[in-house]
């Protein structure tokens, strides 16, 4: 059946992210249906299920992010256009796609009365916003997220400060119509997108075609203004290096890569948003993710937020920075004939200094960020240890899977064994905060030197391997 | 004269699968010699293996004097190398990358580099992720030539390069090496171009070193026989290194290895035959090699 066959083609390529997205979902599901039996009728029910509903967001985000890109894949290459109604099959995939993965399970818990009606408008409204525009500009998408998500950000601090300002009252309707009109209007342009638009357009704006595939595809090109936004910080460094005369004899320069871009672009959004905060005495991460949908007034002082910033803010910081062993064999390979040093064993020694100087200045970069944000929104100092080694943990078990990836023989199962490890890890990581007591604590340490120890062995395998594989 | 490369008994396994069963060769300095060999015979995993890229299971390379991969400095600076696939930053500019290549040498030769950026046109503000293949590997050409290495080693360098972009490299391999005395050890499949820049070949056959010499000697054995004579040869007939046999019309063509092994005028005479001969070219040669 050519429906399965298409399915199946958009899951093949970039599994690793739709499995660990998807099982982010599956958790999140999960829990929320857990701690909605187990808190039913409880004040932190509402909290806990806002904070669930974040959790979900994050997972379909990048679950429908990384679809929404095969799909531009799959459309642009001209000879499945060959196929007998291969937009309309395509279409229908994704549609009963959706509706298993993402309406079916939402509409049954907020027929249960699990989830408010709002937190599902609110995801629907999120994953079809992100669908839409990635197909047609990453870039774009970007911007309109962070202006769209500032703007509430600040309409909904406004009226916490000012309990006489009603948030976002220049919307012509209650803001659940205009949230239903947008997600009409969404789904009605994703279908006109697949359904009209031709090849070539998917694959201008299609930027993880890379040029090798170029000569088979004269079509296939990257738009200048991605190029631009992914390159820029990195060339401004070199630049300001050329310019200040300095020695650009650093191997840390080959370790450069757009990844290195991507975490640091979030370290910005991350301060910004942080010293905003700060010099308006508000913490806007509190009302992003903590209290800006239906919270009353006796639940606003529980702190469901902190749970709920800590663990996204673990999933992103925890990913994004962990990807340096990726660069890790480029900056060998380049650097093995050219640096000035003796013998094989020096070299490895000093590249591993490079590397590790690296990731430890990117991991306290990140912690400090980390540390600040839930400082901003929780003094308590057992939250702040508590957290602290939480984050630490997600760091080492995503150094620890970026780092086995390298051995390319046996990276499937690694993936699949090191995202379960951290599926247990968050599973734990939440179980022990709601029975948080010393025992927590302890048993948190113990998981982070179990995983500190498995690296170590890790890089010790590695630094007796060849220079290259 | 002590010889740039020295390779003796390498070994190398990948789990099960034997590469390379025992490769010896060496390599003087000034000569040029072509690395030929099907795809998996094991010529990049030799060259990586040289380079101390790849660990091996057993013999050793030296290179200059250095053993593998236990190289100096020094030694290293005397290699240029073009792998196979461009290994370059894609974020770079043309122009940030050769800054950043430079800046790891004491001698670099700007004349040579901007020369070779003008002929393949290859703009400074160019970004290395848009280029293309053919692109990326001229400007690998050019990094690797920069430095004015001693040694240059090159898998596959011309395989993504347009026939005019092959000419003028091939042609500067000559001045390198005509001008400088530089060794070059070039892999590649493309056989006429070997024919124009290498004296020497060395054929690797399912992990071992098939033949090694000069590519003129090399013609000079492997030749095709044609005799013809008034009856057929018998069924049992039987010449030392023979390869093909095969009737075509009143002739029987015979090709062999090693024609100084056969005595042309013996089988004149038992057969009353003519006897004429034909050189093959290399790439005859290599596929008859490898038939």
């Amino acid at each position: 059946m050519m429906e399965w066959k298409l399915f199946k083609t958009t899951m093949t390529t970039g599994w690793i992210i739709s499995l660990f997205s998807g099982l982010i979902v599956l958790i999140g599901l999960a829990l929320e249906i857990l701690f909605a039996i187990k808190g039913s009728g409880n004040q932190n029910h509402q909290g806990l299920s806002l904070t669930f509903s974040i959790f979900l967001g994050v997972g379909y985000s990048v679950l429908f992010l990384s679809y929404a890109e095969r799909l531009k894949q799959m459309i642009s290459y001209r000879y499945n256009q060959v196929l007998p109604q291969f937009r309309y099959r395509l279409l229908r995939v994704t549609l009963v796609y959706f509706g298993f993965v993402f309406v079916t399970p939402l509409a049954l818990l907020v027929m249960f009365g699990e989830m408010p009606f709002s937190h599902m408008l609110g995801l629907t409204f999120v994953c079809c916003f992100l669908m839409v525009t990635t197909i047609v500009n990453q870039v774009i998408a970007s911007v309109l997220a962070m202006v769209t998500s500032g703007n509430i950000v600040y309409e909904v601090a406004k009226g916490l400060k000012n309990e006489d300002y009603v948030a976002l009252a220049y919307l012509p309707a209650p803001v659940e119509y205009v949230a239903a009109f947008f997600i009409l209007f969404f789904v009605g342009c994703f279908c006109w997108i697949i359904l009209k638009l031709s090849p070539s357009f998917f694959a201008k704006t299609d930027s993880k075609i890379t040029s090798e595939k170029a000569p088979f595809d004269p079509f296939i090109v990257k738009s200048k203004l991605t190029l631009f936004c992914r390159r820029f910080d990195l060339s401004c460094y070199f630049w300001i290096l050329q310019k200040v005369g300095a020695s650009l004899a650093k191997p840390s320069i080959s370790l450069w890569n757009y990844r290195f871009h991507s975490t640091r672009a979030l370290h910005y959004f991350l301060l910004c948003i942080l010293i905003a905060g700060y010099i308006k005495d508000v913490s806007y991460f509190d009302i992003l993710f903590g209290s800006f949908i239906n919270i009353d007034e006796a639940a606003r002082d529980i702190p469901y937020s902190v749970p709920s910033i800590a663990i996204i803010l673990i999933a992103i910081l925890g990913v994004y920075d962990s990807g340096t062993t990726g660069e890790f064999n480029q900056m060998i390979r380049f650097l093995w004939l050219r640096l000035r040093v003796n013998g094989k064993n020096t070299f490895i020694k000093k590249v591993y200094l490079v590397a590790g100087r690296k990731i430890l200045f990117e991991t306290l970069l990140s912690y400090s960020i980390f540390a600040l944000i839930i400082l901003s929104i929780n003094q308590l100092e057992a939250y702040f240890v508590f957290f602290s080694i939480a984050f630490f943990i997600f760091k080492l078990g995503y150094f620890l899977f970026f780092s086995m990836l390298q051995n390319q023989k046996s990276s499937k199962l690694i993936a699949i064994l090191t995202v379960s490890m951290n599926l247990v890890l968050a599973v734990t990581v939440m179980y022990l905060f709601y029975s948080a007591e010393a025992f927590s604590l302890v048993s948190l340490a113990t998981l982070l030197i179990i995983i500190l120890m498995v690296t170590l062995k890790r890089f010790y395998f590695q630094y007796r391997q060849m220079i290259c594989s | 004269m002590n010889p740039v490369i020295e390779v003796s008994q390498l070994n190398k396994k990948y789990g099960s699968v034997e590469v390379l069963k025992g490769v010896d060769f060496t390599i003087t300095p000034g000569s040029v010699v072509g690395l030929l060999g099907n795809n998996g015979a094991g010529k990049t995993t030799l060259i990586q293996a040289m380079l101390g890229f790849e660990d091996t299971n057993f013999g050793y390379c030296k290179i200059f004097g250095d053993t593998s991969p236990d190289l100096s400095a020094n030694t290293k600076h005397k290699i240029g190398y073009v792998p196979q696939e461009a290994e370059l930053l894609p974020w770079m500019k043309i122009n940030q990358i050769i800054d950043y290549t430079r800046s790891f040498y004491q001698h670099w030769d700007e004349k040579l580099v901007s020369q070779l950026k003008k002929q393949w046109q290859l703009d400074n503000n160019q970004i290395i992720e848009k280029l293309s293949v053919g692109q990326k590997q001229k400007l690998a050409i050019i990094l690797a030539l920069g430095h004015s290495p001693e040694l240059l080693i090159l898998d596959e360098p011309v395989a993504s390069l347009d026939p005019s972009s092959r000419r003028q490299f091939i042609r500067q391999l000559i001045d390198i090496n005509i001008d400088k005395g530089n060794t070059i050890l070039f892999s590649t499949h493309i056989t006429s171009d070997l024919e124009r820049v290498a004296a020497d070949v060395l054929i690797l056959k399912e992990g071992k070193n098939y033949y090694q010499g000069g590519i003129d000697e090399l013609k000079e054995k492997f030749i095709k026989i044609y005799v013809k004579s008034e009856r057929p040869l018998p069924e049992d007939f039987h010449v030392p290194g023979i390869r093909k046999r095969q009737r075509i019309g009143g002739h029987t063509m015979l090709l062999v290895e090693d024609i100084a092994r056969i005595n042309l005028d013996a089988i004149k005479t038992t057969y009353q035959a003519t006897i004429e001969t034909e050189q093959l070219s290399l790439e005859d040669i290599f596929i008859e090699v490898h038939a």
